[in-house]
């Protein structure tokens, strides 16, 4: 059962701020599969919820000289069914075909799945890899920060209270290589492993290993920073090294299981990830 | 008390209006205003599938979807599923019936939503794909090997038929 | 009466015996019609809701109801001080049960208080308002420590002896919180060990798991002037209402209990649940109540038993089977409930189909403050052949036998007797094995880390001999069938109508089916232990053959002078076919009648022996491991039902194949923790059970020897692929990749851990020897 709490239907952003202004006891709401399921668990009560669903600009996925911008209602489904993102980010296409399941997916939007800032998130880690900024839009004005920025801890944003996520955007990048991998014990990634690299002539610039699940953010390993600079051909060998690395760096949080196994996982998918990368999968 | 909202949709396609507290969900909404008491909860958590209900065509945890969200939207249920004349059961629920891929049934009515879903999408899938659409639904009986042959089943006599794999 | 079925008639079964007819509840669960409990509402019923201790272990001092009781749309606020004029305890094999917490709280999750609401959110507010104050006591929720000295004792008085016990405890001092102990014995243990070649001792463990029965308990009471209704989601509402009229001192013909579709059972749907403490709330609120429980709060209701075990198996050099030993530590919970039959069964089950001159098995059941446990499809025999078929494939190792030989070696023989004063073995279990080992493959090539093992397992069929049905053939033909049995879903309305329609030569489509229901169908013990087609199927055959005999009666009444004779559809009078309807109305002499058959079944004739069947399985697996995430996934599965006659082959495929699913989920990562006083992952999103993705290619395959001692030569399927799958992963596992892990579930991290050397994050505490093949225990030759 979710308890009681009054319903407000959002025109546009302006709109939504003010409502969000008003009350005190207030949540911003769009897919709902989060916050509902919270409510109904009897972690959250708020008095009102601001639908953002009817906000037409917090939809709509557009790419301008290669930037690709998600609006924050975007759902999961129509993420994974964009023909955009698959040209451009096959790997988010990819990524998000194994978020929950297909009615998570169908109703569970982007903006909302940042703004809960659950650590088992699948799309942070990637985002995070991308570089992804967000677009944070409150009564004093328009902000972007990137999403790393954004997740500050398990659940806890750097989004103020009258602050609307409005959308989600992934620089260009030349010679994009990206690579997505998960591994899940149950309904949420035990960890997830993304890495983003820039190739040009054969070598890796900004290579950027991200760990996802293990810890309460996102994190980005510095031992990404190995892989600088390497011919695609020398990133197996160094993968071994560059996976130990990132395993060392983790900070686990999951006491249900082991410290040792965890960073294994970690290894193993940053190598797999890695060899993703340089056989040029779906990037 | 908060205040309930007015909303028109379609249920199996009759125009229903109704007054709903902005809390109910719409299982609720169907089971209890509605007496449609063929979509089961079971998790009440959307893992299980057990209440997977089609709005517009898509898929959805009605445990957790507001009925206030099904504002002018076209919800199909399990009630809603055979031919409405003819009360001919639909080709997914003639091949459950042939492969008794239910044991208790109290999934049967989300997978059958479910695979309704993945059809419409995807006509003819591979056994994998079935596998993959049909991950987020639980059954505890069946052990899932003949619900993924009754669908591929439903498929293929669709696509034997060049119909849209529905009704025959 | 017609006690035993000629042989003849099991040559030639009329039809539709062992055909797949369609299922009787199939157009109703394909379009939604089908009603289950949950569906159920009554004028003027109102929702209940639970308030729970957030404690293992207290004394409640005091409890404050009167700010919950003025709320908005409450009805009744209820606690155990509230019903002092009801027997609150209750328990079939212990009454140490209370409905709801009397003063003190045994764990995590009790019911302390209940709101009776016109709806259930207004419960559920008016729960916030009771005030409950608890002196903490220390608890224990590991069995091991509970059995320590000097730990909380949690049962300070022991509990009477519930009415359907049906054992004899082993005698001995023991410790309080221990509240059953069970066991087996035969033979001169001694003596084998000192002959043996080849000894395998270790310590094996099987987890805490929930069975998930999707729909979650529920139940709807209503009283009438001194009359009761309530509707169960259950199995066995027989016993329900014998509690129901213990509790409230009702005589049993004034208690209805009506079952409709139940979604799920798999054994924890079995014995009394929450129907006496609705029944109590309906009571105090002067309406009818519902109570229907959240999946968190089902698995705090009927958790399975775990066990901790030591097995030892003594072996000649050439793999003869000489001695098996072994203790169980099992975890009942909070209250007894049926974990003192489980007990006992798992004493009958550890040894397996296989001969040994000598036995000695002990099973304890064990209070701790954790949630109560309850029946789970396999009871015991997943515990007991779990230890037992791992223990085999590590003495093949030792004796240099291949493990499928050792088990060939060393299986009964059809009319051996397991032990004295058994049923005779009434399986062929080698021409099992060599159809499972032929359709795995075993024995040919494999991939890397790929890894094949068969495992076998015996259970005594827990099946009661206590079963009534009543048939009736109307005037135009058609028939009904009033049977106890419950449909949970493996199909007993289907199969009990074919053997009525095959028993009386009628089209299928003439049988009709009531829901099990105390007030009209006839007694019948319980729904379970893969009972009803061998019991109740028996009762139903009798009927039939009472409905002959009273229709040869009636005709030779009707035609004194002409001669008589029984038609497999109706009666033959003087050459004159007459259908049985045609009897019945020209005997009444009238439009309508009916003739009424019986059949009953008890401890007599072919139900004399005990067991009544051995419930035998014979499953291969193929497995593959990722080593470097530890990760196993099940490939392929044979699974083999010995069911001597498959009335509807395909429902008894579908129960091989449904039970071998379900047993993967704690073969491989299904396993309730706790953590200090809590149960930590007594939900969905932390409790996995199998999906889709974790489907294996499945071989079913059925063995129709007639063997049994049911209809047309049936027996008990249903459980045959649950109890052996576990050790057959796990040896499967071993044979893979080398390491054998006697602790179920194989999730990765524990089989990463043990491939690496490593120790696995919640197994330091546990003496099961998770280690490498080498360094087992015993004395070798």
């Amino acid at each position: 059962m979710i308890p009681q709490f009054e319903l407000h239907r959002a025109a546009d952003v302006q709109e939504a701020i003010a409502l969000l202004t008003r009350f005190e006891d207030a949540a911003c709401y769009a897919g709902g599969t989060e916050l509902l399921q919270v409510m109904k668990m009897g972690f959250a009560a708020p008095a009102h919820l601001i639908d953002l669903k009817p906000i037409a600009e917090l939809g709509g996925i557009t790419s301008t000289d290669g930037e690709l911008h998600i609006g924050a209602a975007v759902t999961h489904r129509e993420i994974e069914h964009s023909p955009l993102v698959a040209e451009q980010l096959p790997s988010l296409v990819a990524l998000e075909h194994h978020v929950a399941n297909i009615r998570i997916r169908n109703v569970g939007t982007l903006g909302g799945n940042l703004c809960f800032a659950e650590p088992h998130s699948d799309p942070a880690a990637l985002l995070v890899a991308c570089d992804a900024t967000v677009t944070l839009v409150g009564s004093g004005g328009s902000r972007t920060i990137t999403v790393e920025e954004l997740l500050l801890d398990a659940f806890v944003t750097a989004r103020e209270d009258d602050e609307i996520l409005t959308g989600v955007t992934i620089p260009a990048v030349e010679g994009r290589a990206l690579a997505y991998r998960r591994f899940a014990l149950t309904e949420r990634p035990t960890v997830s492993i993304a890495v983003h690299a820039s190739i040009e002539d054969g070598r890796l610039s900004s290579p950027r290993i991200v760990v996802g699940a293990v810890g309460a953010t996102p994190l980005v390993c510095r031992s990404s920073a190995t892989l600088d600079g390497l011919a695609v051909g020398e990133v197996r060998a160094a993968g071994d090294d560059v996976a130990s690395g990132c395993a060392a760096e983790v900070e686990p949080m999951d006491v249900e299981i082991g410290d040792t196994y965890l960073r294994n996982l970690v290894a193993v998918l940053v190598r797999r990830a890695l060899a993703d990368l340089v056989d040029g999968r779906p990037t | 008390m908060s205040r309930s909202i007015s909303i028109g949709l379609e249920v199996n396609r009759r125009p229903i209006r109704l007054d709903v507290a902005p809390n109910e969900t719409l299982a609720q909404t169907l089971r209890e205003r509605l007496s449609l008491r063929g979509t089961k909860v079971s998790c009440d958590a959307q893992v299980c599938g057990t209440c997977t209900v089609l709005v517009d065509g898509r898929a959805v945890s009605s445990c957790t979807f507001l009925a206030a969200d099904a504002d002018g939207a076209r919800i199909t249920s399990i009630e809603g599923l055979a031919e409405p004349d003819a009360g001919r059961l639909a080709r997914l629920q003639r091949a459950f019936v042939e492969r008794a891929a239910f044991q208790c049934g109290y999934c049967t009515p989300g997978f059958l939503m479910s695979a309704t879903a993945l059809l419409a999408e995807i006509p003819n899938p591979t056994r994998e794909q079935v596998i993959e659409y049909l991950e987020g639904n639980i059954c505890r009986c069946t052990g899932y090997d003949a619900i993924v042959a009754a669908v591929l089943d439903a498929a293929d006599e669709a696509a034997d038929d060049g119909s849209d794999g529905r009704t025959a | 009466m017609t006690a035993d079925r000629p042989s003849m008639e099991r040559r030639s079964p009329p039809p539709p015996i062992g055909i797949s007819v369609e299922r009787r509840d199939a157009r109703v669960k394909v379009t939604g019609a089908a009603s289950f409990t949950a569906d159920l509402t009554l004028p003027g019923m109102c929702h209940a809701q639970l308030l729970r201790s957030p404690y293992a272990h207290a004394l409640i001092r005091s409890i404050r109801t009167d700010r919950a009781r003025a709320m908005p749309g409450v009805v009744a606020v209820v606690t155990a001080r509230d019903l002092d004029d009801v027997d609150l305890l209750y328990g079939h094999a212990i009454r140490d049960h209370p409905i709801m917490a009397i003063d003190r709280v045994r764990f995590a999750g009790e019911p302390v208080a209940a709101v009776v609401a016109t709806g259930p959110l207004e419960a559920a507010a008016a729960l916030q308002e009771i005030e409950v104050d608890y002196e903490e006591l220390p608890f224990v929720t590991d069995p091991m420590e509970a059995m320590r000295e000097g730990a909380p004792i949690i049962h300070p008085t022991a509990g009477e002896l519930g009415s359907q016990r049906g054992f004899a405890e082993a005698e001995g001092p023991r410790h309080p919180n221990v509240s059953s102990v069970s066991r087996h014995a035969f033979g001169d243990v001694a003596a084998a060990l000192d002959r043996a070649d080849v000894v395998v001792e270790n310590e094996y463990e099987y987890p805490m798991i929930y069975a998930y029965a999707m729909e979650p308990y529920v139940a709807v009471a209503s009283w009438g002037h001194r009359s009761l209704e309530v509707w169960a989601s259950t199995q066995h509402p027989f016993l329900i209402r014998e509690e129901l009229a213990r509790c409230f001192g009702l005589p049993l013909a004034a208690i209805s209990v009506h079952v409709g579709y139940i979604g799920g059972g798999y054994g924890t749907k079995g014995y009394t649940k929450i129907e006496p403490l609705t029944a109590a709330l309906a009571l105090r609120a002067r309406r009818p109540v519902r109570l229907a429980l959240t999946v968190e709060e089902s698995i705090l209701t009927a958790r399975s038993v775990p066990a901790r075990i030591w097995a030892r198996s003594a072996f000649t050099r050439d793999g003869v089977l000489l001695s098996r030993e072994a203790r169980f530590h099992m975890d009942g919970g909070a209250y007894a409930e049926n974990s003192p039959r489980i007990a006992f069964r798992t004493t009958r089950r550890f040894a397996g189909p296989y001969r040994v001159e000598a036995l000695d098995v002990e099973a304890l059941s064990i209070y701790t403050n954790t949630a109560p446990s309850s029946s789970y499809r396999g009871l015991g025999s997943r515990q007991g052949t779990f230890a037992g078929e791992l223990q085999l494939d590590e003495a093949a190792e030792r004796l240099g036998i291949d493990p499928v030989e050792l088990r060939r070696i060393n299986l009964l023989r059809p009319g051996e007797r397991p032990w004295p004063g058994a049923r005779p073995f009434d399986a062929d279990l080698r021409a099992d094995l060599d159809i499972v080992a032929e359709r795995l493959g075993y024995g040919s090539p494999l991939p890397a880390d790929h890894g094949r093992a068969i495992c076998l397992s015996s259970a005594d069929g827990g099946a009661e001999p206590t079963s009534s049905a009543l048939v009736r053939l109307h005037a135009d033909g058609s028939i009904t069938v009033m049977s106890g049995s419950a449909e949970m879903g493996q199909g007993s309305s289907t199969v009990l109508a074919q053997i009525a329609a095959g028993e009386l030569g009628v089209p299928l489509e003439c049988v009709h089916f009531l829901h099990s229901d105390t007030s009209l169908t006839p007694y019948d013990r319980s729904t379970g232990a893969s009972r009803t087609t061998t019991v109740m199927g028996l009762a139903i055959q009798r009927a039939a053959a009472d409905i002959r005999e009273q229709l040869l009666g009636w005709a030779r009444e009707l035609e004194p002078s002409a001669e008589v004779r029984a038609a497999p559809d109706g009666v033959l009078i003087g050459g004159e076919h007459v259908p049985w309807h045609e009897v019945v109305t020209r005997w009444f002499g009238a439009a309508g009648g009916e003739v009424v058959g019986r059949g009953y079944v008890r401890a007599d004739g072919v139900t004399a022996e005990s067991p009544l069947f051995w419930e035998v399985g014979c499953l291969g697996v193929e497995v593959s491991v990722d080593r470097e995430t530890g990760r196993v996934r099940v490939e392929r599965i044979v699974t083999l039902g010995d069911v001597g006659r498959a009335i509807n082959p395909q429902l008894v495929e579908q129960q091989d194949i449904g039970g071998a699913i379900m047993g993967m989920g704690p073969a491989l990562n299904e396993e309730l923790r706790y953590v200090e006083q809590s149960m930590v992952n007594g939900n969905l999103w932390d409790y996995r059970v199998p999906r889709t993705t974790d489907l294996p290619e499945i071989d079913a395959v059925l063995a129709e020897r007639e063997d049994g001692i049911g209809p047309y030569g049936a027996k008990g399927g249903g459980e045959a692929s649950v109890n052996p799958i576990g050790p057959a992963i796990a040896n499967a596992v071993a044979n893979a990749v080398g390491v054998r892990l006697r602790r179920l579930p194989l999730t990765p991290e524990r089989v990463w851990a043990a491939l690496n050397g490593e120790e696995a994050s919640d197994g330091e505490s546990r003496p099961t020897g998770e280690g490498q093949m080498d360094g087992e225990g015993g004395s070798g030759a």
